[in-house]
């Protein structure tokens, strides 16, 4: 190990995996530092989102290492590892959509067994969202777009993780939703929170993250702090050349 | 072409190429000379069983059963294997065939070979006036699993609720007339056993024969991908009904015979959903996606079912609580059945038609 | 008047209908799984309630927390021992396995304890009430009362506690629930052993209204699945509707028409129904409510 553990929250090492017999990741090292954002970015179909799920436990790990503060976690059910401090915030539809946005916030603090811990966990969020406070008695499918994801958000402070994988959290999104998003993405980046970002929207996971990984097909192109990434990697031939 | 769709291994290619390939070359003729000698030798030992001096009855209606259940295996199949369609009321197919020649027989005096072909006709019609709506409405899978359950019982019900029509639970006797060839009936039960290896021998040359045609092809296809087949200009209700109906009346001529062989019906034994258990599981032990799967099933289960309750006669029910614990067992560590295990050889495919 | 009598009946039917439905929506809801074994595990259940009785000679109500629990246990072994283990193969697989399983209890009761109706005999409400003018056995107000009130529980379990609520959470993103920390396996066993249990309850209901032998299951369990499907499959008061019609229907019809016919007449309507609206009578969505 040629970095220090403890400066490094998640790391993995030769982490392969797929869907079937399909596989989508070759092998893949990334370090997530403590307290700083990351981005991955690549094309379409590079494995960004099955990287995060596989980390996250949602989908095995074939071979490889996922090292969550030092301890190797990989093949862990993802459960498990949210009881460890790993939070997946996943792209799409990510809410319960027939329960409540306060039930929607308990199950999210499912792991939380303290009842008296979850109601000021709740009140929490209503401040630090309180577009959901409006909202609280609505079923969860019932909000807007911008809504959800805000709920999305919201299960960060419910759960209090080590580390937040935030896939995609712009799709879908208007202009002014995603400014809000990564508005509360700053806010919580700023507290202190490892953040692992996986983004369509170069430009806006750019500007929020230190470090960027690009990843194509499934294999790390690159590696390290975002202003060094942009003299080393051409971003619009590699899109093209991903794409084609 | 996104880069989305990376390359698939070689072994995910060879997967896929086990489960859509078409029927290649000549099938069965180019099996080889083993398996054709095999195929030979098994015909004559069952052609010569009965014209072995000394042979118990008892073997030869064993063989009769293994006939019976095999049919409705393989009529199974065509619906379930090749169309994907698993009914669990087959049995009401079966009792639409024995019900209609028995009845047309005893109160009319029409020959139960045409009682036969009516009952045939009529199964089809029935499973037409099923198959129609639920595959225009997409109903499928599960569902349509379910509704084949609903038939069964509505049949059963029927049968012991019509009482006028069907003498209800109490079955109905058919008159023993002696050897009257031309009503079905005949002297010696030798004659009843060669008439079982031909139905069951019919049987298996339409299930081969549909497997290997332009239709059989067409309804795998519908089978795997319901709509990448529509897509391809297979029209998708046309095929699962006439596959459904085939079936059906296979079942309808099996069950004629049964009312021949037994000489008498009764709702429990012709129309009971243990019978439509029973059909699913000959298929699916033997394998259902091959036409010999029902006959390999019946092979393997009638003789021990046979066995079973005479060895615990003192215990009724417990050959079928092994046929459900079979099919449990079955259904987790050999889902693809007996002859599934063989699909990997090539060769081995064009037998079994895979 | 006979007509009302009728009707009365259909409730107490329908209610019956309800609760083992009940359990079977529960399954079909947070597991995805049709549990073709229902009835037969119904058949378990009653054979459960005469063996308590004949074993303690006390009422048959009161086998209904040992029925309860050891229905529970068994739900939650057949889902670890055999459901868990089919859920990511084909849909054929899962559709025949618990049709195996069903066949087996149901002849192994049959081998156990013979073909003959078995009877259990309650001390408790052996007596004729009358109910709005409607003269019944306090035995069938129990069953309906029991059933609803079993109903009414479940509802209540499933809204008002976690555990309840996370059953619907991975109803409705088994997936989402894993990523909130909840157990998703965990809780298909739970909903599995519950759906279960409800057998046990509709059983110490039943026991002393029908009579007990292998089939006694097949009919309850197949209109189950009835009701489930016309009431939408997830919901608990469609279903619940779904077998207060049915209950009824059945009633009425055997009262009017014809005894025998009447099950026969149901199997008819819910083809046609199935076919007609194969979303169900109240709606288009699956859900857990």
């Amino acid at each position: 190990m040629n970095e220090a553990l403890d400066h490094v929250m998640l790391r993995t090492r030769g982490l392969v995996s797929g869907y079937g017999r399909l596989e989508t990741l070759h092998g893949v090292d990334v370090d997530v530092p403590a307290g700083g954002v990351t981005t991955i970015i690549g094309p379409n179909g590079s494995g960004k989102s099955t990287f995060l799920k596989t980390v996250a436990g949602l989908v095995r790990t074939w071979r490889g290492e996922t090292l969550l503060a030092g301890e190797d976690v990989a093949g862990e059910p993802a459960h498990a590892l949210v009881r460890r401090g790993m939070c997946l915030v996943p792209q799409g539809r990510v809410v319960f959509p027939l329960l409540t946005v306060e039930e929607n916030l308990r199950m999210c603090a499912f792991t939380v067994s303290s009842a008296s811990m979850v109601r000021e966990r709740i009140a929490q969020a209503y401040e630090f969202l309180p577009v959901l406070a409006d909202r609280r008695r609505q079923p969860a499918g019932t909000l807007s777009g911008g809504e959800q994801a805000m709920l999305a958000i919201a299960k960060v402070i419910m759960l209090r993780p080590r580390v937040l994988l935030l896939d995609e959290p712009s799709l879908g999104l208007s202009p002014k939703m995603i400014d809000l998003v990564y508005e509360k993405v700053r806010a919580l980046a700023g507290q202190g929170l490892t953040t692992l970002i996986v983004e369509q929207n170069v430009r806006k996971a750019l500007a929020v993250a230190g470090r960027a990984v690009v990843l194509v097909l499934g294999t790390v192109r690159y590696a390290g702090p975002v202003d060094q990434m942009k003299a080393e990697v051409d971003l619009g031939r590699l899109f093209v050349e991903g794409e084609g | 072409m996104t880069a989305a769709t990376p390359t698939p291994t070689a072994a995910a290619a060879a997967d896929a190429d086990v489960a859509a390939a078409p029927l290649r070359g000549r099938g069965l003729a180019e099996a080889g000379r083993p398996v054709r000698l095999t195929a030979v030798a098994v015909l004559a030992a069952a052609l010569l069983l009965p014209l072995v001096p000394g042979m118990p009855f008892y073997y030869l209606q064993i063989g009769v059963l293994i006939f019976w259940y095999a049919t409705l295996g393989t009529s199974w199949t065509v619906a379930g294997g090749y169309g994907g369609m698993h009914s669990i009321g087959h049995a009401a197919f079966v009792g639409v065939g024995a019900y209609t020649s028995t009845l047309l027989y005893v109160d009319l005096h029409v020959s139960p070979w045409l009682g036969m072909l009516a009952g045939m006709a009529l199964a089809a019609g029935l499973a037409v006036l099923i198959g129609w709506p639920c595959f225009r409405f997409g109903i499928r899978g599960d569902y349509f699993a379910l509704v084949t359950v609903a038939l069964g019982q509505v049949v059963y019900e029927i049968a012991n609720g019509a009482s006028f029509l069907t003498g209800g639970a109490q079955g109905v006797p058919l008159p023993y007339a002696g050897d009257d060839p031309l009503n079905f009936q005949f002297e010696t039960r030798t004659a009843l056993y060669y008439v079982a290896l031909v139905m069951w021998l019919v049987t298996l040359v339409v299930a081969y024969r549909i497997r290997r045609s332009g239709f059989g092809f067409e309804l795998i296809a519908v089978r795997d991908d319901e709509i990448a087949a529509a897509r391809g200009g297979i029209d998708v209700s046309a095929r699962k009904l006439l596959a459904f109906a085939t079936s059906a009346a296979m079942a309808a001529a099996a069950g004629t015979f049964y009312a021949q062989f037994i000489l008498f019906i009764d709702p429990g034994s012709v129309i009971a959903i243990t019978l439509s258990v029973q059909i699913v599981l000959m298929s699916v032990l033997g394998g259902m996606n091959s036409y010999l799967g029902g006959t390999v099933g019946a092979i393997l289960l009638v003789p021990l079912s046979q066995y079973l309750s005479t060895a615990l006669s003192g215990r009724p029910g417990i050959d079928l609580a092994i046929y459900g614990v079979v099919l449990v067992l079955l259904m987790l560590y050999l889902p693809a059945g007996i002859l599934g295990t063989l699909r990997g050889s090539r060769r081995w495919r064009s037998v079994i038609g895979w | 008047m006979q007509l009302v009598s009728a009707v009365a009946g259909g409730i107490a039917l329908g209610a019956i209908y309800a609760l083992v439905a009940a359990g079977l929506n529960l399954v079909f809801g947070v597991v995805k799984i049709i549990n073709f074994a229902q009835g037969a595990l119904l058949t378990v259940a009653l054979y459960g309630v005469y063996v308590f009785y004949s074993l303690t000679g006390a009422d048959p109500y009161w086998s209904l927390p040992v029925v309860v629990l050891v229905m529970g246990g068994i739900g939650y072994l057949i889902h670890r021992g055999l459901i868990d283990r089919v859920l990511r193969k084909e849909r054929t697989s899962q559709l025949l396995i618990t049709f195996g399983l069903g066949m087996a209890l149901k002849y192994l009761c049959l081998a156990v304890f013979g073909p003959d109706h078995l009877g259990v005999a309650t001390a408790m409400a052996d007596r004729v009430v009358t109910l709005a003018g409607v003269r019944m056995t306090l035995a069938s107000v129990i069953a309906a009362a029991g059933s609803a009130l079993a109903v009414g529980f479940l509802y209540v379990f499933l809204h008002r506690t976690r555990i309840g609520t996370a059953i619907r959470a991975v109803a409705q993103q088994p997936d989402s629930a894993e990523l909130a920390g909840i157990d998703v396996r965990r809780v298909y066993a739970l909903a599995f052993a519950v759906g279960t249990a409800l057998t046990g309850v509709a059983a110490a209901l039943m026991a002393p209204i029908y009579t007990i032998q292998p089939d006694v299951g097949d009919t309850f369990g197949v209109m189950a699945f009835i009701v489930v499907i016309l009431g939408g499959l997830g919901s608990v008061f469609g279903a619940a509707t779904a077998a207060l019609i049915i209950g009824i229907g059945q009633s009425v019809f055997a009262t009017l028409v014809d005894v025998q016919m009447s099950t026969a007449f149901i199997f008819v309507l819910f083809i046609v129904l199935m076919i007609a609206r194969p979303s169900g009578l109240f709606g288009r969505t699956a859900r857990v409510a």
